[in-house]
């Protein structure tokens, strides 16, 4: 038997009604699917819209993800990345190629924020945004504190009171922002930046309450990250919860744990600081006062070493009379002795004097004038003196 | 020792309050230098005691609309 069919019980279809009927088949099977596979072959055209293959390891199908449906993805599509989508499968008519055309996408294991959060981290990271060396310290005294956040909740007011308990009469300057949904980063980012500019603004506080990873997303977003490092004034970033990490935490001069423990750290207490101030005062003066008793303690004890000139002048002569008395005294003694001694001297030699025995009977012989000693130096019939105490006799000697 | 300039920051002028303090407390000075550093101490003092009170305690609310005042515009 001829398998051959007669030409006019054949029906023939011309490629564009197997497509068609094709696409209809494929179409109406799967009009909307979950897929998950690993991207490659990515590519993006100018258009914005995303050209690329998802593929296992048996086989691969042409993915479309329109403009419209990728606008809303908060990371960057790269080959190598496991994803789940959602879609529907068309045919690709003038290609006679099957795809799915995404409107749905989503990193697989990982949520796409955590990814977006991974992804702008290790970026920003590698720009040596998050360096220690970029970090502003804060200032001592804050007088003026400028706040970005949202006007509505207990965030603010938590905020206010804490600053004014510890410093009454702190200035605050509050720029509002929303601080979650569309649009917020941006407005947050333009906050930062028009405050930064302000030459009055001492520190800034750039924050919000407790909340998703969604709800905290604006300070993750690339644009406020940038603002918070391009600010010339210190900020503080104060986001969620104690345990909320974001990315502005990273990039700010200071973190803070919370809205409240922002306040407290920026504003010291306005009481401690008079204190102090006050305890230097009485330091100073406690000092001064310590100094002059001991200066006059000094002068006191000088006083009693000095003596009074007078009393110096008055010493001295006495000290003067003094020795004139002992001079004079001495002086007398002097004479006194001299005069004992002349006059010993004097009664030694009346003693010697010759005419002293005359006094006692005796008279001395002269003969011619001279003194004879002996009977043999006279001869009969000279003629001698005799000297006697009272007068001399002239005799003849028989 | 002249009197403290008015620019002067809270946080130096109490730094340098401490360091005259400490140099009065030490004794060392001449009797002239003393009470020159005591006074330009009490000037510094009183200087941060009117740090202090300089803030006026006002909360300002910056509204969308409005540029800052005095702000220059971006053209």
């Amino acid at each position: 038997m001829q398998a051959v069919l007669p030409i006019e019980t054949r029906k023939i279809f011309s490629i564009s009604e197997l497509t068609s009927d094709l696409k209809n088949l494929i179409e109406g099977a799967f009009p909307e699917v979950w897929l998950c596979g690993e991207v490659s072959n990515l590519k993006r055209a100018a258009s914005g819209h995303l050209y690329f293959t998802l593929k296992d390891a048996g086989a691969q199908i042409t993915a479309v993800f329109f403009k419209g449906y990728n606008r809303s993805l908060k990371f960057d599509l790269k080959d190598g990345l496991e994803v789940v989508v959602h879609g529907k499968i068309s045919l690709y008519e003038s290609r006679g190629q099957h795809q799915i055309l995404i409107d749905y996408l989503e990193p697989k294991g990982v949520g796409s924020l955590q990814l977006a959060f991974e992804q702008l981290k290790a970026k920003l990271q590698a720009e040596g945004l998050f360096e220690v060396v970029h970090k502003k310290p804060l200032p001592f005294l804050p007088l003026k504190v400028g706040l970005i956040t949202s006007p509505k909740g207990a965030v603010i007011h938590d905020m206010m009171n804490i600053l004014h308990r510890r410093f009454p009469n702190v200035d605050i300057l509050v720029h509002p922002v929303r601080v979650q949904g569309e649009g917020a980063a941006e407005e947050i980012a333009q906050a930062i930046g028009e405050m930064g500019r302000r030459m009055d603004v001492d520190v800034i506080i750039v924050g919000r309450g407790g909340g998703s990873l969604e709800d905290l997303w604006s300070f993750n977003e690339e644009v406020v990250v940038r603002a918070i490092f391009n600010c010339p004034i210190t900020i503080v970033s104060a986001v969620g919860h104690e345990t909320d990490f974001t990315l502005a935490d990273l990039v700010a001069d200071v973190r803070a744990p919370t809205p409240s423990a922002a306040a407290e750290l920026v504003m010291p207490e306005k009481q401690d600081l008079l204190h102090t101030v006050q305890d230097l005062r009485q330091g100073l003066q406690f000092a001064l006062k310590t100094f002059l008793e001991a200066k006059r303690a000094e002068v006191a004890s000088l006083k009693r070493h000095i003596r009074h000139p007078r009393a110096i002048l008055e010493g001295l002569a006495q000290t003067i009379d003094d020795l004139q008395t002992r001079l004079c005294r001495a002086q007398k003694q002097i004479l006194e002795m001299g005069r004992l001694k002349i006059e010993g001297m004097a009664r030694h030699f009346e003693a010697l004097s010759p005419l002293k025995p005359l006094e006692r009977g005796y008279a001395y012989v002269q003969k011619e004038g001279f003194t004879i000693l002996s009977v043999n130096e006279a001869a009969t019939g000279d003629i001698l003196s005799l000297r006697l105490s009272d007068g001399t006799l002239k005799v003849k000697v028989l | 020792m002249t009197k403290p300039p008015k620019n002067l920051k809270f946080e130096q002028a109490l730094e340098k309050l401490q360091a005259l303090v400490g140099k009065l407390e030490d004794g060392e000075l001449s009797l002239d230098d003393s009470l020159k550093v005591f006074e330009e101490g009490i000037d510094l003092a009183k200087l941060c005691e009117k740090k202090l009170e300089e803030a006026e305690g006002k909360v300002e609310m910056l509204l969308k609309a409005e540029e800052n005042s005095g702000e220059p515009h971006d053209i």
